[in-house]
């Protein structure tokens, strides 16, 4: 399995770091950070194309969802997977990120050793 | 040789630290947005750094921000207690 070049989305540093360090240590793939929906927008206009996005829901100015209607309007990411990734428990939130277009979600707080592997799984599952 | 997830989980605590004092004066200033974009943090992060009982109250605090108009004062004030008490930990080992 080759690994992944993946662009995060999540304005907590705490968590941008650790999500870095948990695919460093896995070997899953190579993580671009960026800490808002603007900054993810200027790293993908440089020309960036990630094989994946992974994408907090929560984030102040331009939230998930918002950030990923813009993302499938750029040239070459209208299918790139996208999976969000929330604190939000309810059911019901869940299948609105799925019915955005999302590949999956993953629940906060995770488990930084297993993350890789759920991502892989979870893309394994999305419909391509 | 050092743990990397040991040093992050050293930085986590000490911006904890830095979180109480936010917490503090958006509690201080009734700013419920401002205590549950905190908490709400706190809630999808500390777990992943293995304080769980943190993001259990941080969530408490985070949805009843959503709900309602004040900050559930029980668990907030939970939550403050146990950020304090890392805190404590945290300087007492540096």
């Amino acid at each position: 399995m080759s690994p992944l070049n993946i662009l995060h989305v999540d304005d907590d540093e705490s968590i941008r770091e650790l999500t870095e360090l948990s695919f460093t240590l896995s070997g899953g793939g190579t993580v671009r950070s960026a800490a808002s929906g603007v900054a993810a927008l200027e790293v993908l206009s440089s020309g960036y194309r990630p094989d994946l996005i992974l994408l907090d829901v929560m984030m102040p100015k331009m939230d998930g969802p918002g950030l990923l209607t813009l993302i499938r309007a750029l040239d070459g990411c209208a299918h790139t997977p996208v999976i969000f990734m929330t604190a939000q428990t309810q059911e019901a939130e869940m299948q609105r990120l799925i019915g955005l277009g999302a590949a999956g979600v993953i629940m906060k707080p995770f488990d930084p050793l297993s993350l890789s592997g759920t991502v892989r799984a979870l893309l394994a599952k999305a419909p391509s | 040789m050092t743990d990397p997830l040991e040093s992050l989980k050293a930085l986590f605590i000490a911006r904890c630290g830095e979180d109480l004092a936010r917490l503090r004066r958006a509690k201080e200033e009734g700013d419920i947005s401002g205590v549950g974009r905190l908490a709400h943090r706190l809630a999808g992060s500390a777990g992943s750094f293995g304080f769980p009982e943190i993001s259990r109250l941080a969530l408490i605090v985070d949805e009843g921000c959503r709900a309602g108009a004040a900050a559930p004062e029980l668990a907030l004030n939970e939550l403050m207690a146990v950020l304090d008490q890392l805190n404590v930990g945290y300087d007492r080992l540096d």
